[in-house]
């Protein structure tokens, strides 16, 4: 108690002293707020397109109101549920193969003892991050064709001949999807890790080294406990993101004998609202609201979980 | 510390007003009240110049005076990057901020615009300054019914539109290839062989044959002469040693929504559509979509038909499997101009080597399914080749400029010398008495202008502009701004053989396609929302069910498996659509 007394507490300030004693500082944060409510939160009044069927001409305010119209229409397509299974199990192993690789590959980039060998690698293993989803698609299409490389590859493994993106069996274009993804986002994605692996105190390394521990033990039990925070706050960011699924990408790889496993929500959201002739804003902003929902249940979700059961690591 | 803070300052305001400053429009400064703002779709080829005011023919035209009061103007032409044309287009909805003159290639219709009070009702003011063109809207159907609609129950001026003389050549049609004709088939009459070959090695288009086909001609005109030609080339592949090629390939969904080979086997596209009758229909679960999917059911059995053609999603339906076609491979296909004649021989010894390509028009059918599918015209064509050109917006908020000139000086356009300045621009000898430049002409190689006059009377393009690839032509007329264009006066310079592959594809002109058509700029905003709803759901269905009919999945011939995509269709409400549709093709049945 008395340890407790004697602690320091800072002076109150209100909200006003503090900004005119710093208000260099948040003059600095002014163009970032400005930034937030003109492109955030002032465009969030056009979810009122999902309510309306709305036409660019007559506006927000002059367009018809339809209600739940739209939402009516999207639950009930002829597909839907189709498109949502697929979005869900791409999801899936996104949040669990997609999420795992790039934490393995920061691991195995920070024990490397080549300094110059590990940047080369981790320069290299950034480079698809920035090539364009339709180069990378392009690619993909032509070394999974009948007659592409990889497609030999696998029929000399005993694999059967074929245009692996024409197969419509699950899980085949759930796991080329996510794969194409790891391919991509695997450097990037795990530049957090490798700058969260790099604060681990080398003395906890030395230390367990001389008590005997080998590289893998000091892997799971030193560095893997250091960067749980990191891997929490990634996993519950990327749940929320990863309902988001497909929309250049599968565009670009799917075909409508495929639509039954490569359809997901966005892409058929697409083909309904502008597939027909017209553009359908309406059923475009529905679809987009119940998406962002979604995600931000499982976002919410996934931090409550965290917060449960990972020693209360959370994003929030 | 203080001087930091000052900078920080300084710096956080500079970007919030960098910020602010981009989300804000770009206003023009133009005031003048003979200055007007021109809204183009798309640019002239960069090569020649970056703003279309420098167009020569519209420097000729900018150099006159105008109107009553012979008024001098002046055009600015707004022209968005390719591929946001539309959003463009809504961004000028947003703010308000219109051109005087707006192409109307990704606007709505005319009527609604006019409700929405976008765009100006012009009927007195086409009947005051543009005598020439409303002259021209009441002999000719077609332009009156892309630019006049009913407005409170009387007929109103909406739109500018462009007329052709006569339907133009298309960019785009089916070709084959009749070397291997020649070369690998036989008279069907007589059974003796082909004879034929380049008369002059240089010349791509010096082809001369005896090519007889089976219907009696010397062109493709049936379904069976496509069969008949499909053999040959059977035989010829197997000759040439090429083992994963085809005939033909189809367009991805295994149809064409908008026409084609599918309109080929009476009338039916597999959507809606209007009859010879003006009757609209849902060709879907038709007869006639049978006896077509029968037809390419068989030619995927007989492996005349590309076998991956429903994974090739990524090509446009006139460069299906472009490499295999370029290498020589491929019999028949939908290809463009530059592919026809010798054009593809790359002179590698390969298999393009002695190459000729012919043009060829749709086929009609008759050997597949009943009566009533065999022997009719294709009736709905994709694209394809209209009388009407361009059409123009005269939008909210001209009319606070003087709008007389403007309107005279689109109006010489419809003129017999206008519409020479329209379709083939002005000769350097018109600059030079104007008193303009003239280099345009010199540095492109038409020293002359682009035409001469004919031993017929014709206008003759000149060789530079017949043999050129990109947009020298454009570059030199008007063509971008609405008038008259001359088709049927124009000698193209083409030779025979490519000019009659030219004539091939616009021989079946578009009948029954609704979607764009007259009848569809009167629908109003609800009705058509509510078709292109139930037509997103039905291709949905279509796109994914059709190539299974096709590569025999499912059993076309079987009752059973067609009644159930016949139920399935029938699910969609298509009968909704037909009740929507009907009274606007009533009130407006033209279609081409």
């Amino acid at each position: 108690m008395a340890r407790e007394k004697n602690q320091y507490k800072p002076p109150k300030v209100t909200w006003k002293q503090d900004a005119k004693r710093n208000w260099s500082v948040y003059a600095m944060y002014l163009p970032a707020f400005v930034m937030t409510v003109v492109l955030s939160y002032i465009p969030m009044f056009g979810i009122i397109m999902a309510f309306e069927d709305y036409e660019v001409r007559k506006g927000f305010f002059g367009s018809r109101w339809v209600g739940l119209e739209h939402f009516r229409t999207l639950f009930t397509g002829p597909d839907f549920l189709g498109a949502l299974r697929n979005t869900v199990c791409i999801m899936l192993i996104k949040c669990t193969l997609g999420f795992v690789a790039p934490i393995l590959f920061a691991f195995f980039l920070s024990m490397l003892k080549s300094r110059k060998y590990k940047r080369t690698v981790q320069t290299m293993s950034y480079l698809p991050n920035f090539v364009a989803a339709v180069v990378v698609t392009s690619l993909l299409v032509e070394f999974l064709a009948k007659d592409g490389p990889l497609t030999m590859l696998l029929t000399k493994l005993g694999a059967e001949n074929q245009n692996w993106l024409a197969n419509n069996k699950i899980p085949v274009f759930w796991i080329i999807y996510v794969l194409m993804g790891v391919w991509q986002g695997i450097g990037w994605g795990s530049i957090m890790y490798v700058a969260s692996i790099a604060t681990v105190s080398g003395d906890l390394h030395e230390a367990a080294a001389i008590d005997g521990a080998s590289r893998l033990q000091r892997m799971t039990k030193i560095t893997l406990p250091c960067i749980m925070p990191m891997i929490v706050m990634m996993f519950v960011l990327n749940v929320g993101l990863s309902f988001s699924v497909g929309y250049d990408s599968i565009l670009l790889l799917y075909m409508p004998s495929t639509y039954n496993v490569a359809d997901t929500v966005y892409t058929y959201t697409y083909r309904m609202a502008f597939g027909g002739g017209g553009n359908n804003y309406g059923l475009s902003a529905a679809s987009g609201l119940f998406q962002s929902i979604v995600a931000t249940t499982l976002l919410i979700g996934s931090n409550t979980l965290s917060k449960k059961f990972g020693d209360g690591h959370s994003l929030f | 510390m203080k001087g930091f803070k000052k900078w920080a300052l300084a710096a956080a305001a500079g970007l919030t007003a960098l910020f602010l400053t981009g989300c804000g429009g770009g206003g023009g400064s133009a005031s003048v009240e003979h200055t007007y703002s021109i809204w183009l779709y798309n640019a002239q080829d960069a090569s020649f110049y970056t703003d279309y005011a420098e167009n020569p023919t519209i420097q000729y035209l900018l150099s006159k005076t105008w109107g009553e009061n012979e008024d001098t103007i002046a055009l600015e032409f707004q022209v968005p990057p390719a591929g946001s044309q539309q959003n463009n287009y809504e961004t000028m909805i947003a703010t308000g901020d219109f051109p005087t003159l707006m192409q109307n290639s990704v606007a709505d219709a005319p009527p609604r615009m006019l409700e929405s009070e976008m765009i100006l009702d012009i009927t007195e003011l086409v009947e005051q300054y543009m005598p020439n063109y409303y002259n021209l809207l009441q002999t000719n159907e077609a332009l009156r019914n892309k630019a006049v609609f009913p407005v409170d129950g009387q007929d109103r001026i909406l739109a500018i539109y462009g007329a052709n003389e006569d339907y133009p050549y298309y960019f785009s049609g089916t070709m084959y290839r009749r070397d291997w004709i020649v070369k690998y088939g036989k008279n069907p009459q007589t059974g003796a062989s082909f004879t034929g070959g380049y008369t002059d090695p240089n010349d791509v288009d010096s082809w001369v044959d005896d090519v007889v086909f089976p219907s009696g001609g010397t062109d493709p005109v049936y379904i069976s002469d496509w069969e008949w030609m499909f053999e040959i080339f059977t035989e010829a592949m197997a000759d040439l040693g090429i083992t994963d090629s085809y005939c033909t390939s189809m367009y991805y969904p295994g149809y064409m929504w908008s026409g084609g080979l599918c309109s080929c086997f009476g009338e039916a596209i597999p959507i809606w559509y209007k009859g010879s009758d003006d009757i609209v229909r849902f060709g879907g679960d038709s007869e006639s979509m049978r006896a077509y999917l029968q037809c390419l059911n068989n030619w995927y059995e007989k492996g005349w038909l590309d076998q991956d053609f429903n994974e090739r999603t990524a090509d446009i339906f006139y460069a299906i499997d472009d490499t295999n076609k370029r290498l020589g491979r491929v019999g028949l296909w939908i290809g463009t101009q530059g592919e026809l004649g010798g054009r593809l021989d790359m002179h590698d010894g390969g298999l393009t080597e002695g190459i000729y390509v012919a043009g060829c028009a749709w086929p009609i059918n008759d050997v597949y399914g009943d009566e009533s599918c065999k022997n009719v015209e294709p009736w709905c064509t994709p694209g394809g080749s209209s009388l009407v050109g361009t059409g123009f917006l005269v939008m909210e908020g001209a009319d606070e400029k003087d709008l007389g000139p403007l309107l005279a000086m689109l109006d010489y356009l419809y003129t017999e010398e206008g519409a020479l300045l329209h379709t083939l621009g002005a000769t350097p000898a018109q600059m030079e008495e104007a008193g303009l430049d003239t280099s345009f002409y010199e540095k492109n190689g038409i020293a002359e202008g682009t035409y001469t006059i004919g031993e017929d009377g014709r206008y003759k393009k000149v060789s530079a502009i017949t043999n050129d690839a990109g947009g020298l032509l454009t570059a030199s007329c008007c063509d971008k701004l609405p008038g008259y264009t001359l088709v049927s006066s124009v000698d193209e310079g083409y030779a025979e053989t490519y000019e009659n592959s030219m004539k091939a594809w616009v021989k079946y002109v578009n009948k029954g396609q609704i979607w764009g058509s007259d009848a569809f700029s009167l629908m109003s905003s609800e009705d058509m929302s509510a078709v292109g709803d139930l037509q997103s759901k039905v291709l949905n269905y279509l796109e994914q069910h059709t190539y299974e009919f096709i590569k025999g999945i499912t059993d076309i011939d079987s009752d059973e498996d067609w009644g159930n995509w016949c139920t399935m269709l029938r699910k969609f409400n298509y009968q909704k659509g037909i009740d929507l549709l009907q009274p606007y093709i009533d009130m407006n049945p033209f279609i081409g």
